[in-house]
């Protein structure tokens, strides 16, 4: 990298995939997974987190999340584990989300496409949110839980040198595979594919300070090419900061976790 | 006295169903009438619920449920504000169960608020009263189970035991109380406390009561994933016999014991090799203190567990937000929902779960409590294959005064010290009266068995069920005064 100020840290982007999973039920009820039902629908006691009610896991969700990491070449573990992830939002019934932390589905593998490898990181299931909807009068808002609870495949590259034009045909290649295996719907517009770019610099691996290296996370990147536009804006760090929606660093400890979902409230709520 | 007040389920099942249905109409009535005194309901049932046409083992007979388990037609509030009126739309599996056996449910059994406490005064109905003494606890978090089931207001009670929360009221109030193995009676339906320790459990007069009941329950369910293999049939049965092999572990008993609790509990002991089982002394080697490995770990998964309870679906509505902080409005919400919606033992729970799982405390408290409850489970599994049982006593005196830890609430947490072991290691434990001490309240004798070995408890606690001819109908006095 050119002498920019950056005290010769140089840019990275890491990519966090959700792929909505094409299965007939949610993660850990029998409620369908449709995204397109009438709010509040496609709802019981155990997505709606009601006492009492206890989750357990789809078998279909897992084999289409292993079909995916197998296709990927990761690791497919004979153990994995679910964790809980925490934080108050209306969206989230149980006010935690059933994720894979310690435990991931699979690990490893890779993406190649047009010479540009993208060396992957881990594969987790996890439950997808509710959504919010404009309430019925002014200043409030509603729920809709049949999106809560359904099935999600999480699939986290590892960093690569921020090469922009090459992520926005990597993404394409593997919405492709999303649909070719059967594994999701694979749409960037109704959110069954959703991409959040972690972009950042990333020290030479002769310096051992992790202090030096900084990661901004942007959200919900719905198409290929805002990916790409995302990269490009982060080497011009006065504009990313003003387009930034929201910093997250990549810290998963609850105290980080609830600060960030405070300003994410104060814009909502 | 009428005859069901110190019946058994058993002895009550050789009466025809037509007296069966008349004792039970006489014990709904008794229970609206005796409630306010004892407070060992939250709510009383009648009608259908009470006494349901229904053909089945159980009956004309009716049960007390813990307030904390799920069935439809009754409010589920676990005995806190935060829930006030809410009704589950489902039954709990255990319900299920009872309903296909006919049985009727006279009302929801008070407990400590959410299962947190050791004496039942943490409910948002009052404290349960001890039907032997009712200025003495019915222990907790069972209590109102325990207390209903003493007071021959229900033929047997559900109870929920996370840290010895059946087996502590079953002592205080001269009952039969049975902790099945983990996962071996489905949770769902359970309001969840601590869902790694949570157990539902039976209340009954007798071992053969608690027996029959458990094995109704016992059963994998679909809908529980920690719930799997055989339902109880698949057990040998155990006949009663003799050469059983039980131990003491003299380290997990240490010099807690009330003098006159110690010399019960020894004498207990001689009865058991009079029935010419083997007694030896051992040390289970565990160097942590289980109450604190208990309180933990039973913290930290309540915070997450109770997270859900925020005012948003269910439950009180939020109120006036407090004023405090820049916080957005629906966190000031969430937080005022909960600061008048959870009592001040859950809300202390809440703060030591949050506080031992937050970053940089995680290690040092709960991976530290996590690490050693497994080694207490290596060990007292190790035990168990040489020894049939291990014996401990429930708790360490009989029941104490009511409002005795109003000032010192942290100081009763060792009132589990003797039951957190089996929770910890997931091993079923039974708790059987043994006798009466000094003041005239019930002392009892524990039995921890291996992993789905309730049969060979319950047969063992039988024989010495017989041997020391206590039992809590013939002997406890209070209604004979009314």
């Amino acid at each position: 990298m050119v002498a920019d100020g950056l005290n010769g840290l140089r840019p990275a982007v890491g990519l966090e995939i959700h792929v909505r999973l094409r299965a007939p039920t949610k993660l850990f009820c029998g409620c369908r997974n449709d995204a397109h039902a009438e709010p509040n629908t496609l709802i019981c006691p155990v997505c709606m987190g009601l006492p009492g009610s206890l989750p357990v896991l789809s078998a279909d969700a897992v084999m289409l999340g292993a079909r995916m990491a197998l296709a990927l070449g990761a690791r497919v573990a004979p153990v994995s584990r679910f964790d809980r992830k925490h934080y108050f939002y209306p969206d989230l019934p149980r006010n935690y989300q059933i994720t894979q932390k310690q435990a991931p589905l699979a690990v490893g593998g890779s993406l190649a496409v047009a010479g540009m490898t993208m060396p992957l990181e881990r594969m987790h299931l996890e439950e997808d949110a509710g959504r919010l909807l404009a309430g019925p009068r002014p200043g409030t808002v509603a729920v809709d839980l049949n999106r809560a609870g359904a099935p999600l495949l999480e699939i986290v590259t590892r960093p690569v040198p921020a090469a922009g034009a090459g992520i926005r045909a990597w993404l394409r290649e593997l919405r492709r595979l999303v649909r070719w295996l059967g594994i999701g719907d694979g749409s960037l517009e109704d959110g069954s594919l959703r991409c959040d770019a972690n972009v950042g610099f990333v020290a030479p691996a002769d310096r051992d300070d992790p202090a030096a290296s900084a990661w901004s996370e942007l959200k919900n990147l719905n198409s290929p090419g805002a990916v790409q536009r995302a990269v490009a804006y982060y080497r011009r760090p006065r504009t990313w900061r003003s387009i930034q929606k929201r910093a997250m660093d990549r810290d998963f400890s609850w105290r980080k976790s609830a600060e960030a979902y405070r300003a994410l409230y104060r814009r909502v709520a | 006295m009428s005859w069901w007040r110190a019946a058994t389920v058993v002895e009550a099942l050789r009466r025809p169903l037509r007296e069966r249905r008349e004792a039970t109409a006489a014990m709904a009535r008794a229970c609206v009438r005796e409630n306010p005194a004892l407070g060992c309901y939250t709510h009383v049932l009648a009608g259908d619920a009470a006494a349901p046409l229904v053909a089945g083992p159980l009956a004309g007979l009716a049960a007390a449920i813990k307030a904390n388990i799920c069935g439809v037609g009754w409010p589920n509030d676990c005995a806190s504000r935060i829930l006030t009126d809410y009704h589950s739309p489902f039954d709990s599996t255990a319900v299920t169960a009872l309903r296909e056996a006919g049985c009727g449910f006279l009302g929801l059994a008070n407990m400590d608020e959410f299962g947190m406490g050791s004496s039942c005064e943490y409910s948002n109905y009052g404290p349960v009263r001890n039907p032997w003494n009712r200025e003495r606890t019915a222990g907790g978090s069972s209590g109102g189970s325990a207390a209903a089931v003493a007071a021959g207001l229900a033929w047997f009670a559900l109870g929920s035991d996370t840290g010895g929360s059946v087996r502590l009221p079953a002592h205080c109030c001269g009952i039969v109380g049975l902790k099945p193995t983990y996962g071996r009676v489905s949770r769902y339906g359970l309001v969840p406390f601590a869902s790694s320790l949570d157990v539902i459990g039976v209340l009954a007069r007798s071992v053969a009561d608690a027996r029959l009941v458990f094995r109704l329950l016992a059963g994998p369910d679909p809908r529980d994933a920690t719930c799997a293999g055989p339902a109880w049939s698949a057990d040998r049965e155990e006949a009663p016999g003799a050469g059983w092999r039980l131990a003491v572990p003299r380290d997990l008993v240490g010099g807690a014991l009330a003098p006159v609790a110690a010399k019960d509990f020894e004498h207990n002991l001689i009865r058991c090799r009079q029935l010419g089982w083997i007694v030896d002394d051992m040390d289970i080697g565990f160097a942590a203190d289980p109450v604190r490995t208990y309180l933990v770990i039973a913290a930290a998964e309540a915070s997450s567990n109770l997270a859900r309870y925020d005012g948003s679906l269910y439950g009180i509505a939020p109120g006036n937000p407090d004023t405090g902080g820049d916080d957005p409005p629906y966190l000031r919400a969430v937080r005022e929902v909960r600061s008048r919606g959870f009592g001040p033992e859950v809300q202390r729970r809440l703060m030591l779960g949050a506080y031992v799982l937050a970053a940089g405390h995680r290690d040092r408290f709960y991976h530290r409590a996590c690490a050693a409850r497994r080694d207490l489970a290596a060990r007292m599994t190790a035990a168990l294959r040489r020894y049939d049982a291990l014996v401990l006593p429930t708790a360490a005196g009989g029941a104490w005064p009511l409002g005795a830890y109003r000032h010192d609430p942290v100081a009763m947490y060792p009132a589990d010290r003797f039951t957190v072991p089996a929770s910890l290691a997931g091993l079923p434990a039974l708790t059987l009266p043994t006798g009466l001490d000094d003041e005239g309240l019930p002392l009892s004798i524990q039995l921890v068995g291996a992993a789905r070995s309730e049969e060979k408890l319950l047969a063992m606690a039988e024989a010495l069920e017989q041997e020391l001819a206590f039992r809590a109908g013939k002997e406890a006095p209070w209604w004979r005064t009314d």
